[in-house]
Formats: C-alpha cells, sequence, structure tokens
C-alpha cells in the first residue's frame, strides 16, 4: 500500500489509521469480488462487507442466526479483506523487532480508534505443534463514532478454527462496550424467560457443561463468549452459535459426534460444533440473566446440584478469564462485571457423573428463581 | 523487622499499582488482577479492608489502628498482621509507595465487633499462560511504540 506522507498521524499509528484501513480495503475491493452480510447484534446494526466471498463466509459461519435482511444503514459496518489478490492492500505494520511470542498483541488506543495487530498464532506449544510456522498477522480497528471497523488478514485461508468460531471477538468487544455491552468469557443457557452465565477458566467444565444442555430443552446463546448488558436489566445476548470442547470430552457427549464440524482433526484441534447448523431452534439470540454458575467437577457425585456461593467468589470465576483472554481496557470491564455480579444471585454447578443432571439442575435452579 | 525500619514502613502511604494492578471488593470480598503477571489474588473480610485501605493512601499504621480498634484487638498484634500483608502485597508488586501526604479516601464504614481474623492473602497463578504465552504489549495514551514499562517479572 502506498502511503501519502499527509496522513502520517503524530497520535495514531500508522497500521491503525482509519483512513489508510480504508484506502486498504478499497484497493482490496479493485482486486477481488464485493459481497456483504447483515446480522443483528445485541439488538443493533452491523454491516459485514468483503473483498473476498470465502473470506466473508469463513468469518460470518458462527454468526448465522444473527443474519437478517440488508438495512438502509447500520450501527456498524465491518469491512474484512486479506492481501493474497492484492499484495499492496496490507496495513503498513510497524517494525516490531524481533523476540516477540508468535501470539503477541499489539495494541493501541487514542480518542478515535481502538486497534490491535497480532503476529500470527498463538504462543500456545499445543497450538505451535499443529501450525508449525504458519503465521498469519492480524489487523483489527475500530473508529467508534464513525461506526466503522476493518479486520485485514494477510490470507484468509489461513484463519484458524478457533478464530472461525468466534471471529472478531476484539472488534465487537471493543465496539459493544460503547453500547453498555460487555463481553464476557461465559457460556449461556436457559429459556425464552430467564438463563444463566456458566463462567471459569478453561477446563473448569464451562463447555461440557454448556453443551450437555444441547440435549435437553434448554436454549444454547453460547459457549465461549457471550454479551451481557447490565441496563435496565442484566441480559444475554449471543455472539457466537458456536461451540468448542476438548476432545477428550467429546466423549461424554456422545449426541455431539455426528454434529462436529472437525471431527477428523481431533487429535490437534478442540471438538467445534455450529450449534445453528445442527439444532436451529436450540439456539436463542439471548434472554434476562438470572444467575451466574461456575461449574466444578465433584469426584463420586452422580446428580450434578447447584449450591450458593458468595458474588465474590462468582466474581473470582467470571472475572479473570474475561480479562485476560479479551486484555484490553481491564479496568472498566472488571467494573462492568462487578456491578453486573452485584445483581446476579451466584452458584457453584457441581457436576456429577451423569451428564444428563447438567441440564436438569440448571432448569430446577431457574424454577427456583422463576418462584422467588 | 527492625522497630526503626518498621516505624518508616508503618508511616509510609502506598497505592495501587496502577496501570498494571485492578481490584474490585464486592460484598467484602475483593479481587485484584495483575494484568502483567497473569496472577491474580483474593482477600476476604479484613484483607479487603486492608486492602481498601491501603488503595486509598492510608498508612500501615493508620491501618493497624483501625483493625485494633474494630475488632478489640492488641495493637501489637494488629501491627504484626498489618505488616504481614503490606509486606506480601508489596513483594507482589500490587502495591507501590506513593506520593500522597494524606489518605485519598475517608476510612471504610465498618460495623466494628466480629471475629477477628488476620488478613490473608490468596494467590492465584492457573491463568498465567494466557499471559505469558499470548502477551499483550498494550500502549499509553502517547501511542504505540511507546509501550508501557514492563512490570519486573512480567
Amino acid at each position: 500500500m502506498t502511503i501519502p506522507a499527509e496522513h502520517a498521524d503524530a497520535q495514531t499509528p500508522r497500521f491503525a489509521d482509519p483512513d489508510l484501513l480504508a484506502e486498504g480495503f478499497d484497493e482490496a475491493l479493485a482486486a477481488g469480488e464485493e459481497c456483504e452480510r447483515w446480522l443483528a447484534v445485541a439488538g443493533r446494526v452491523v454491516r459485514l462487507r468483503s473483498a473476498s466471498p470465502e473470506m466473508l463466509s469463513r468469518l460470518t459461519r458462527a454468526f448465522a442466526h444473527l443474519v437478517r435482511q440488508p438495512s438502509d444503514r447500520a450501527d456498524l459496518t465491518i469491512s474484512l479483506w486479506d492481501s493474497v489478490a492484492a499484495p499492496e492492500s496490507a496495513p503498513d505494520l510497524p517494525d516490531i523487532g524481533g523476540g516477540h511470542q508468535p501470539g503477541a498483541f499489539f495494541y493501541h488506543s487514542d480518542e478515535r480508534v481502538r486497534a490491535g495487530f497480532q503476529l500470527g498464532t498463538s504462543g500456545d506449544a499445543r497450538v505451535l505443534a499443529v501450525y508449525p510456522g504458519e503465521v498469519t498477522p492480524y489487523v483489527s480497528a475500530l473508529d467508534g463514532d464513525a461506526g466503522q471497523a476493518w479486520h485485514w488478514v494477510a490470507d484468509a485461508s489461513c484463519i484458524p478454527y478457533w478464530e472461525e468460531a468466534t471471529p472478531l471477538c476484539y472488534l465487537l468487544d471493543w465496539w459493544l462496550a460503547r453500547t453498555g455491552v460487555r463481553q464476557l468469557h461465559a457460556g449461556a443457557v436457559g429459556t425464552t424467560s430467564g438463563g444463566v452465565l456458566l463462567v471459569g477458566k478453561s477446563g473448569s467444565g464451562k463447555s461440557t457443561s454448556t453443551l450437555a444442555c444441547l440435549d435437553s430443552d434448554l436454549l444454547f446463546a453460547g459457549d465461549d463468549f457471550v454479551g451481557v448488558g447490565v441496563e435496565p436489566e442484566p441480559y444475554v445476548h449471543s455472539l457466537y452459535a458456536s461451540g468448542k470442547v476438548m476432545p477428550d470430552h467429546v466423549q461424554r457427549l456422545p449426541f455431539l459426534l455426528p454434529a462436529l464440524s472437525n471431527a477428523d482433526a481431533l487429535a490437534s484441534e478442540k471438538a467445534v460444533v455450529y450449534v445453528h447448523e445442527q439444532w436451529p431452534r436450540a439456539v436463542t439470540e439471548g434472554f434476562p440473566l438470572k444467575a451466574l454458575l461456575a461449574p466444578r467437577v465433584i469426584p463420586g457425585l452422580s446428580e450434578s446440584q447447584v449450591i450458593e456461593i458468595s458474588r465474590g467468589q462468582g466474581l473470582a470465576a467470571l472475572a479473570p478469564s474475561t480479562v485476560f483472554q479479551m486484555h484490553t481496557q481491564a479496568g472498566p470491564s472488571l467494573a462492568a462485571m462487578t456491578r453486573l455480579v452485584e445483581r446476579t444471585p451466584c452458584y457453584e454447578l457441581q457436576l456429577g457423573s451423569d451428564i444428563g443432571s447438567i441440564p436438569r439442575a440448571i432448569s430446577e435452579l431457574l424454577d427456583h428463581l422463576e418462584e422467588t | 523487622m527492625e522497630g526503626r525500619e518498621r516505624t518508616e514502613e508503618f508511616g509510609m502511604r502506598h497505592e495501587v499499582n496502577s496501570p498494571h494492578v485492578i481490584s474490585e471488593t464486592i460484598q467484602g470480598e475483593c479481587i485484584v488482577i495483575n494484568l502483567s503477571t497473569g496472577t491474580y489474588y483474593s482477600l476476604q473480610g479484613t484483607g479487603a479492608e486492608v486492602w481498601e485501605a491501603l488503595a486509598g493512601a492510608a498508612t500501615a499504621a493508620e491501618v493497624a489502628g483501625e483493625l485494633a480498634q474494630r475488632y478489640g484487638i492488641e495493637a501489637a498484634a494488629a501491627e504484626q498482621d498489618v505488616a504481614a500483608i503490606v509486606a506480601e502485597l508489596v513483594s507482589q508488586e500490587l502495591i507501590v509507595p506513593s506520593a500522597a501526604t494524606e489518605r485519598v479516601a475517608a476510612p471504610a464504614a465498618v460495623a466494628p465487633g466480629g471475629e477477628y481474623v488476620p488478613p490473608a492473602l490468596s494467590v492465584y497463578t492457573d491463568m498465567q499462560d494466557l499471559v505469558l504465552l499470548d502477551p499483550v504489549h498494550e500502549v499509553t495514551d502517547a501511542g504505540w511504540p511507546e509501550a508501557k514499562p514492563q512490570a519486573a517479572g512480567a
């Protein structure tokens, strides 16, 4: 991309400059095929436009339940492109020197934009073992006042499976925060009248508990990340209709096996299910939040059960994993989670060996909360 | 701790090691997160009271005096407990010396009485991988590449 000198901005680094990003996207459009998809996200209209139908398809698979007809206006327009067909369309990434972890995330914010870029895949050895030498840098940038965002990857064919399952999560986190909705690391299941958040670090049983509810009457609003608004009442907004679970845990959810999108890759990937594709009527766009549940495996326990815990314990289960996963502007995020937990009763979901007892325990809790 | 050293330490004011450290207190329980190291902490009861007071630039002497009065314990016992928790909070880089010359927040309105339990810091390191493997180089308002100075041990 050719960058005129007059675009240089003392406050905004070039990789995050909205004018330069818009130019890059236009160059990609000239070399590609324009396409778009419209979504309803947390009650607002989001337009995704891309220079690559394949990229648009891959990055909207998890949003299938939120797709809407085109509208005459959008609250947020996200421009998506890669630079395979038009190398000059790539953002001007700064020289950051060597020695950084492959998953290092470089974040910038100023009065106009929030932006970040990542060098490539995660630095996790388990990921690097599967994606050796694969470097797929990306840039995300949001100009919130303008309602514009940009997301570039070097090569859309290299978008990893976990990004496809929860795409654009930084952009959505930044934008949703402006609307009073926080993206939280949590699963969410319930009914149209109310549901629960399932919170905790990876390995706590959060995903297993969430996905176990697909074999019940409970509705699915999300597994890894969901949006949650605090005012006027706590409310869960579905973002991604995807679920991920460790391969060795999926054996405990045999009904999932025929529904997996990557059944042939479980030796190296988490098991992924696109819930809307398999159980479209089981997916909800949201519900009032009634309780926060922190799953914990109890050896020897057969029937799952819930016991009330303190709000502090609930916050400790929710906040660190969200803060460390979402990285940026952690202080306001923690404050918002505290306000949420102050208004939401917290429970430990003690997981028994009978997987079917998980949705039963959640349903019984929701019934109890409905009565009281 | 030697008497003179403790006296100096007890007169010192601290503040939260911002922006590396964030915290919130809810219903008497405090959660503290060190964004640089990926470690998080909890303080309950007297621990949360001590944290709130120190975060408001109270000296250790002021905190110990308030604990002794609130719980009806010996001043020496309160000083010993406060000295221990302050030392731990400093060693974990959760609080740093403050330039404040007086408290910036009023003492917490906590009802007197109740069973005294010495303040204790619970440390959780189970999420450090998220930070250490995929680190964040966050920038200041001045903008990247003027990266924030890394906390020691980050």
